[in-house]
């Protein structure tokens, strides 16, 4: 991924040395990978990751939000959020024409993208031999709900697009 | 005109496979879930069946065996964004002909129909 921000060491002690519910890098890193793929394919743009945070407790969401379920070796919650701008810009790009509102249709885009990321990942773990599957995505529009990831810590990852920002929030951990 | 099931519980994904299958002279009927491509299947006998694996209701893969358990010689590709060996292999087995990755190239989904039409 071009642009790799330099991890925190707070953030990096904590990913490679974990307390229990704490999301672990080898579980998070096919996240990221799969989101620069997809987005790359999807949206014909580079992917450029920013400032990695890491947060405990209920985060507010943003104007679209895209909550996918995640089973099997690991467990939590992918979220991907992103501004109505940004989703405009992003259905327009994948429809190949001017989208001015954001109707059933581009919402089921917008979640579908987030569908193919998590999909994506599992297919990454799946190579480094860890089982994993997802639920059908969840979409959320409305700014400022407050989604709270069940006690799992949560990496917050801004990956910023020349569509607009895509802010991934992992809440995930091996059983 | 062969006529094509796409399953799919985004409506995003049946639009934009289904508007593609129809420039190329398909006909397409929709289903939102693996329940109703079951029903459609049994009703139309389409030519090609094209299933989404995570979708509510009934999954794909149990679309998928329950379409084959009407018509053995039913023409099945999956298109998913579950790419995992051990799905791949579940689905040949179950008797899926080919099978799809999200995201993918139009010209890959077009492939697999005339494939499966052969």
């Amino acid at each position: 991924m071009q642009g790799q921000a330099v991890v925190p060491p707070e953030v990096e002690h904590v990913l490679t040395s974990p307390p229990q519910h704490t999301p672990r890098a080898e579980h998070l890193e096919p996240f990221l990978q799969a989101a620069r793929e997809v987005l790359e394919l999807e949206l014909g743009t580079s992917v450029q990751r920013g400032k990695l945070q890491l947060w405990q407790g209920s985060q507010t969401t943003q104007d679209i939000t895209v909550i996918i379920g995640i089973t099997g070796e690991l467990t939590g919650l992918a979220i991907y959020g992103l501004s109505e701008a940004t989703a405009l810009a992003a259905i327009s790009r994948m429809m190949g024409t001017a989208i001015e509102e954001l109707d059933d249709l581009a919402l089921s885009g917008i979640a579908e993208l987030g569908n193919c990321i998590a999909g994506r990942a599992t297919t990454l773990l799946g190579d480094r031999g860890i089982v994993a599957n997802i639920a059908p995505p969840v979409l959320l529009q409305g700014a400022g709900s407050r989604i709270s990831t069940a006690g799992i810590m949560c990496l917050v990852v801004p990956l910023a697009t020349d569509v607009g920002t895509i802010e991934a929030q992992l809440a995930i951990k091996g059983r | 005109m062969a006529l094509i099931l796409i399953a799919d519980d985004a409506a995003f994904m049946r639009m934009r496979c289904g508007r593609m299958l129809t420039e190329h002279g398909f006909e397409v009927v929709e289903a939102e879930n693996g329940r109703e491509a079951v029903e459609k299947y049994q009703a139309l006998k389409p030519d090609v069946v094209l299933l989404d694996i995570t979708m509510p209701e009934m999954d794909g893969l149990q679309a998928l065996r329950a379409i084959k358990a009407i018509d053995p010689q039913a023409r099945v590709g999956m298109v998913t964004a579950l790419g995992q060996q051990q799905v791949v292999m579940e689905a040949l087995q179950a008797g899926a002909r080919d099978f799809v990755v999200k995201p993918f190239q139009p010209e890959r989904v077009l492939a697999a129909v005339e494939k499966l039409l052969r």
